[in-house]
């Protein structure tokens, strides 16, 4: 989860000057849309197409699969 | 000839109207340009309008035609380029403040292209800064308004472009397609403008925002023109695109029917969309099938997903693009495209290569439906062109920004590097244009305007323009 405080204990340490608090809760929420989107798995996304892709849509799946 | 009706006329038509000496290339570009100033008070399309240079280079082309000599396919054709491109002589800022006091010299090889082919420079137009956003609201010089309502937005990224030829200025301008900055300011315009192939169209001299999916193409008022002026961009039509009595012909076939073509519908999740633009959707779609096209339902799951992986690759190129610049002046970007680019200096190198190997896999998928296709259809954009300042649009039983309402359709061509091309398709219910998206396999670029070509031969939303 993206924070106030991890956003700026991650640019502290990547040597990045601050950020306003405005500026920030934008990022944030960014940030945030972005692992809801991806259902908070980022860092484990899948490699290889998903299983729901061998799921069948009208006639062209229907084959394909 | 009347000038206000040199700015109807498709390219093709002022070539053949330029050779035949029924047109004199000055009296156009001085209609253009004066089109050009005058929609530049209700649209604020342009960054610069040249016209002491643009009718320098116009009188040159009348002496060569009196002799009997055109410089290429473009001779004479007015158009217009987007503002991240360089422009010899002109200045390039990407409508940033970043760049407003930077001399950046050189010429995009395409811009140098077109000029070899005949074309003459009008002016530079507005784009969203840095390319970065669907709306084109933030901009150095202000947002760029629809010329069928000004009180809406044009669309982004390339919205100077799309307005310019809707409003009449110019035939034909370029643009730069990330997400579908092409694509979806032509769908809001109500113009055709196509996204090709990635890596098709060469990009040097065009300043990037996300190297893994940036194109540059052509928006104009017909397929037809699309086809003429990508057969120069690529660099295969300076030279031999021929015309022969009112046919053009460079490399897009020319279609008397679609009978026997075959075409995916993409319904489902990630192509949700408004009651009026699903209307004119279907309306289009029956066209089609009234010509003979067979039409099958398709769908693509994890468009949600994948609609995530391609923000992730995005934020992380352009950040990596605007590194240096956001360490020298941070404080000259607008805070919505500083965010963005922040927050793409968050992601980590896991994260970006994880969504670039998800991609592949992906893409597989969508490979193998187009290859039993000739193109996969939808709308370009869930909803027409929203009003300045609206932050979020509903449709589909679901609100959402903006930002993502725009580009949650053609963000997918851009991941799978597949030529996506836009053409109008109806007007919906607040009297905005609706796109309907072509969008088919790698290098089927000139296949796809020669479907939407003849879309337009037994439709006239083309022709539609503001009043």
């Amino acid at each position: 989860m993206w924070t106030l405080e991890r956003l700026r204990w991650l640019r502290e340490q990547a040597g990045m000057s601050p950020l306003s608090d405005a500026l920030s809760v934008q990022v944030i929420d960014i940030l945030t849309d972005l692992e809801r989107e991806s259902a908070n798995s980022l860092s484990t996304c899948q490699t290889e197409p998903a299983t729901s892709f061998r799921v069948t849509f009208g006639e062209l799946g229907e084959r394909d699969a | 000839m009347r000038d206000e009706s040199l700015a109807r006329y498709t390219a093709v038509e002022l070539c053949l109207h330029i050779r035949r000496k029924h047109i004199a290339v000055e009296e156009l570009v001085r209609s253009c340009v004066d089109t050009a100033l005058r929609v530049q008070q209700t649209t604020n399309a342009f960054t610069v309008i040249d016209a002491e240079q643009a009718l320098r280079v116009a009188r040159l082309a009348d002496q060569a035609i009196a002799n009997d000599v055109a410089h290429g396919p473009l001779h004479g054709i007015p158009i217009a380029v987007k503002d991240n491109y360089l422009v010899e002589g002109l200045p390039t800022t990407a409508c940033s403040a970043v760049l407003g006091h930077r001399q950046l010299s050189g010429e995009a090889t395409v811009v140098t292209r077109l000029r070899d082919a005949g074309a003459i420079i009008v002016g530079k137009t507005n784009m969203h800064e840095w390319a970065y956003g669907a709306t084109n609201e933030v901009s150095s010089r202000g947002p760029a308004l629809n010329p069928w309502n000004p009180q809406h937005i044009t669309g982004g990224s390339s919205g100077g472009s799309g307005a310019a030829v809707a409003a009449g200025a110019v035939p034909v301008a370029l643009g730069s397609d990330t997400g579908g900055s092409i694509r979806i300011p032509a769908s809001a315009c109500g113009v055709s403008g196509i996204k090709p192939t990635h890596g098709l169209v060469n990009r040097q001299g065009v300043l990037p925002l996300a190297w893994s999916f940036d194109c540059v193409g052509p928006m104009a008022r017909s397929a037809e023109d699309l086809a003429l002026f990508l057969a120069v961009l690529t660099g295969c039509g300076r030279h031999d695109v021929t015309i022969k009595d009112g046919s053009l012909t460079p490399s897009a076939p020319r279609r008397t029917t679609l009978r026997g073509s075959r075409f995916g519908v993409l319904r489902g999740d990630g192509f949700e969309c408004a009651l009026d633009v699903d209307r004119c959707f279907n309306d289009a779609l029956k066209s089609l099938r009234n010509d003979g096209a067979e039409l099958v339902e398709v769908g693509i799951p994890e468009m949600g997903f994948g609609f995530a992986m391609w923000k992730v690759i995005m934020h992380a190129e352009a950040a990596a693009y605007h590194q240096q610049f956001l360490v020298d002046a941070p404080e000259l970007y607008s805070n919505t495209v500083r965010a963005r680019l922040e927050a793409g200096r968050c992601l980590t190198a896991v994260e970006y290569l994880r969504a670039q190997q998800y991609r592949t896999g992906f893409n597989r998928y969508v490979y193998a439906l187009c290859r039993d296709v000739e193109a996969l259809l939808a709308p370009t954009l869930p909803v027409t062109a929203p009003q300045l300042g609206q932050q979020s649009v509903r449709y589909g039983g679901q609100e959402r920004t903006s930002q993502d309402a725009l580009t949650r359709m053609p963000w997918l061509a851009n991941f799978a590097g597949l030529p996506a091309v836009s053409i109008p398709c109806g007007i919906g219910d607040m009297g905005l244009p609706v796109g309907m998206s072509l969008m088919g396999g790698l290098g089927s670029d000139f296949k796809l305007l020669g479907v939407a070509a003849r879309f337009q031969s037994i439709t006239d939303w083309h022709a539609a323009s503001p009043a």
